[in-house]
């Protein structure tokens, strides 16, 4: 059933443009800079400092997690409140919007790994074409892609609690007030 | 439990107050009332009177803060959030006055989304519509 409200949460999540697409963007930035910054970490070329960056990442990222569930939660109570009115139990809205908030996270992994591709493909490229380039064939292995997306899917689950907490404060008698009230 | 099997509500002794600006209004005092199974029953009275508020704990939109609704021979003044949005699904249907529409969904999705925890199956779900 969870799968299938899920589903659901996708094309809800798409048709909100806005919020899906400035999210979207600021998750893939994140994912990638905090990759990045790993990568460096890893390998030691920026020295101790990296490390800190990937802490200052990660710290953005729960922020931004906890204020895209709270976005989630709060601009929609009304709809919310109206799918209890109709019978929607805690545990259907808690699907919606964890459906809502790991698609947009997924998304953002998505583009990050398109794009690293991408750059794999252009650099293999220019250095099959014996054109002279300074650029790695890889920009960011695969371990610090890995660790990232571990850690984000940790932080979403910590938006994901709070979002279920207030949902549950969310009265169906909402739905019935008028607009503005 | 219902004295009789054709009640469908009942309510009884049901008082509901409301906080407003400091001032509290006593929407319902010791409501009781019966409605029997396939019974049309039309409720009036002026503005503020507790129609809208004796509908919602009819309901089981808003909880009454005494007394005793019994819904199909169940008492839902004390049932769980979720135990009441079952009941809601499987028993009540609602005309919102303000048509309350997802504005995500199209119009044909606004009504089958009532269907959706429910009925998994495309087919199903348009056999049901």
């Amino acid at each position: 059933m969870a799968f299938r409200m899920w589903k659901k949460a996708v094309l809800m999540t798409l048709r909100e443009k806005k919020l899906f697409s400035v999210f979207t963007l600021i998750y893939t930035s994140l994912i990638f800079i905090t990759s990045l910054f790993w990568e460096l970490a890893i390998t030691g070329q920026i020295g101790e400092i990296a490390g800190y960056f990937v802490l200052i990442f990660l710290g953005t990222s729960l922020f931004l997690s906890l204020l895209y569930a709270w976005i989630i939660v709060s601009r929609n109570r009304r709809t919310w409140a109206t799918l209890k009115c109709i019978g929607y139990t805690n545990k259907n809205i808690n699907s919606l919007v964890t459906g809502k908030i790991l698609f947009t996270t997924l998304m953002g992994f998505i583009i990050v790994i398109e794009v690293l591709f991408h750059y794999t493909a252009v650099v293999g490229y220019l250095q099959s074409a014996a054109i002279p380039t300074s650029l790695p064939l890889t920009l960011i292995g695969l371990l610090p892609v890995v660790l990232t997306s571990f850690i984000f899917i940790v932080v979403q689950m910590v938006a994901i609690v709070l979002a279920n907490r207030k949902i549950l404060k969310v009265r169906p008698i909402i739905a019935l007030k008028k607009v503005g009230e | 439990m219902p004295v009789d099997k054709d009640t469908m509500i009942e309510a009884i002794d049901v008082n509901k107050e409301y906080r407003r600006s400091g001032a509290i209004i006593r929407a319902l005092a010791d409501v009781s009332l019966t409605i029997k199974a396939g019974e049309f029953v039309l409720v009036q009275g002026p503005t503020g009177c507790g129609k809208s508020t004796l509908l919602n704990v009819l309901s089981g939109i808003d909880i009454p803060d005494s007394g005793k609704i019994i819904f199909d021979g169940e008492n839902i003044a004390r049932a769980t959030e979720d135990r009441l949005s079952r009941i809601r699904r499987q028993k009540i249907g609602f005309v919102f006055q303000d048509f309350n529409l997802i504005p995500t969904l199209t119009a044909i999705e606004n009504v089958e989304s009532l269907l959706w925890p429910t009925v998994y199956e495309k087919k199903k779900l348009k056999t049901a519509l």
